[in-house]
């Protein structure tokens, strides 16, 4: 499954999804994270956010949060649900195929990242802000849960000023795994802006810990991507930096290759963090099998090959 | 111990293990020109047997001195290259109709010209490089020949396998414990000679670091933990091979030395191969 798949998949709705034929979505959402390609749709007036797994793991995360969720009483918890052999999309090797989808219900909120850019600039509004994050710390304690993926994006705000947070599928039993999550959100609208203060973690498969990143990957191909507070990059196994931390994600080295995303759109590295394919596309979806990407460049496909010539019919 | 010359009556057995896989696409410099890494490793590859062929004829004909394998992994497929599911023994691979291969690069020439200048070459198969690399799945394909070939009362005392695994990445079907204790498995199959002898070869052309070749213990301090997985994986060279690789690596080291090498360029890979299949046991 790639993210071209759900690109062609949500396209014809009617023809790809076995329940959700009616959604319509929202052609500027489509990304991807480390385990999801991820798009924001509508059904009967109602906003999700449709989850396709991009690795065997990732729907992993998912059934462990939902054995947590049954024990949880809050309107914080979203109601998630795997819907089973929802989407056909076509195999590696030309097959159709089914795979199944997470669907993730979105409160009627806004991002709170255009929250924390209106209180950067209006104290009284900065208070409201933070009065609301202790709020969410506060449910956080009361149900006994670190929801471990707490950052600005992953976070929405009501008109009531109740932050809701969305991708719950790192949440884990037991409560204070988001304190330094919370704390760093908090120095963006305290009026001294402190340096925000980051977590230590331990990558899988990794002997030695890595600290000071917000986010740590796994270990493939003698890199680990890692999130500090500029974006993503990789590591190496002593924690030096070996391609700079600038992008808005990136996927786990696969034979050799990575795909990034900046804000001026997808790209495709090498091991040293050379492009092979400029981040500039829409969508970049690296095939390992075959190791050429297909590439969304203004509504049209192409096709570039390992090393990054395009290949034309 | 590492004794045994190779004559009719002792055989010896080589063996090569070659990645397939998508990141063999990538491009490299071999002589005067650019190929993939698979076709450097192919072109390689299929020089070795060529050569093992040739040391092999004699006035009255071949003598079957070697047997022979190539393993290729890639794309969760391991494939006998040769098309025979065990060792091919040297007269029957000399009996095979190889493909010729030809090879073009542009020269310079001293009025500042350009031309293009054609060779041919002979492939014992096909390079391929696409998906992800069961190396696992290999190197238990490898046991299971090495062991045979090992237990055969014909083979048992002669110079033990060879196995050079040739590869630009990571392992995607096993974790490291898992590749270290199949190596050892493989390492521990013998014949009275000796353990089979396993070098393991990633080649990475484009990283600036210099590269470890047949390093020592002393060269492997604060190498990464990929580097010293391929050190644990393979075998500690015999003293037999000690002359030829002090040769290639320069005076000023002191063996033991582990077969392998990592970072490789393709010149290096070549070395590392030559050494490896030619300079240990000797033909009679």
């Amino acid at each position: 499954m790639t993210i071209r798949s759900i690109h062609e998949a949500l396209e014809s709705p009617t023809q790809n999804f076995r329940t959700l034929y009616c959604l319509r979505w929202n052609k500027e959402s489509l990304c991807r994270s480390l385990l999801f390609a991820e798009a924001e749709i509508t059904i009967d007036d109602k906003r999700y956010l449709l989850c396709m797994p991009l690795c065997t793991t990732a729907l992993q995360y998912v059934e462990r949060f939902t054995t947590i969720k049954k024990h949880l009483c809050s309107a914080l918890v979203p109601q998630m649900t795997i819907l089973r052999d929802e989407m056909k999309y076509i195999d590696d090797l030309g097959n159709e195929s089914l795979c199944d989808i997470l669907l993730e219900p979105l409160p009627d909120a806004m991002p709170f990242k255009d929250a924390v850019a209106t209180g950067q600039s209006d104290e009284e509004y900065a208070a409201t802000l933070l009065r609301s994050l202790a709020n969410l710390d506060l449910e956080l304690q009361r149900l006994d849960i670190s929801l471990s993926n707490i950052k600005v994006e992953n976070l929405l705000i009501d008109r009531d000023d109740r932050i809701f947070p969305i991708r719950w599928y790192y949440a884990t039993e037991g409560y204070g795994g988001d304190r330094a999550a919370l704390s760093r959100i908090e120095s963006l609208l305290s009026t001294d802006r402190r340096s925000p203060i980051l977590c230590d973690t331990s990558a899988a498969y990794t002997t030695s810990a890595l600290s000071g990143h917000l986010s740590i990957g796994k270990l493939s191909e003698g890199l680990i991507a890692v999130e500090d507070e500029s974006g993503w990059g990789f590591v190496d196994e002593h924690n030096n930096y070996v391609i700079a931390p600038t992008y808005l994600s990136v996927t786990p080295f696969n034979e050799g290759r990575a795909v990034v995303q900046s804000a001026a759109g997808m790209g495709l590295i090498d091991k040293c963090g050379n492009y092979v394919i400029e981040p500039r596309y829409q969508i970049v979806d690296y095939d390992l099998r075959s190791g050429c990407s297909e590439v969304l460049d203004n509504n049209e496909w192409r096709r570039f090959d390992y090393s990054g010539r395009e290949l034309k019919e | 111990m590492y004794t045994q010359e190779i004559t009719r009556k002792h055989r010896s057995a080589i063996l090569l293990l070659i990645d397939r896989s998508a990141s063999m696409q990538e491009i490299v410099c071999m002589g005067k020109h650019n190929v993939s890494k698979a076709e450097a490793v192919t072109i390689i590859a299929s020089a070795i047997l060529t050569e093992l062929i040739d040391r092999c004829h004699r006035i009255e004909g071949l003598r079957n001195y070697y047997d022979v394998a190539v393993i290729g992994y890639g794309n969760d497929t391991v494939e006998m290259l040769l098309g025979e599911e065990d060792f091919i023994s040297i007269e029957r691979l000399a009996r095979r109709e190889c493909t010729s291969h030809r090879i073009s690069y542009e020269v310079e020439l001293p009025n500042g010209e350009s031309r293009i200048v054609e060779h041919n070459t002979s492939l014992w198969f096909e390079p391929k490089a696409e998906g992800n690399t069961p190396m696992y799945e290999a190197l238990l394909k490898v046991l299971t020949l090495v062991e045979r070939w090992c237990l055969h009362e014909q083979n048992r005392d002669s110079f033990p396998p060879i196995v050079v695994n040739i590869t630009d990445g990571e392992m995607s079907d096993c974790n490291p414990s898992e590749l270290l204790d199949i190596s050892t498995i493989i390492r521990r199959q013998a014949t009275n000679d000796g353990n089979t002898l396993l070098l393991n070869i990633h080649i990475e052309p484009s990283v600036k670091t210099k590269a470890l070749i047949f390093p020592t213990k002393e060269e492997l301090q604060g190498a990464s933990a990929a580097t010293r997985l391929f050190a644990e994986a393979s075998s500690v060279m015999p003293e037999l091979f000690n002359q030829d690789i002090i040769r290639l690596k320069g005076e000023g080291y002191k063996p033991p030395f582990i077969g392998m090498g990592y970072n490789a360029n393709i010149l290096e890979l070549l070395s590392i191969i030559n050494i490896g299949s030619r300079s240990g046991p000797l033909l009679q």
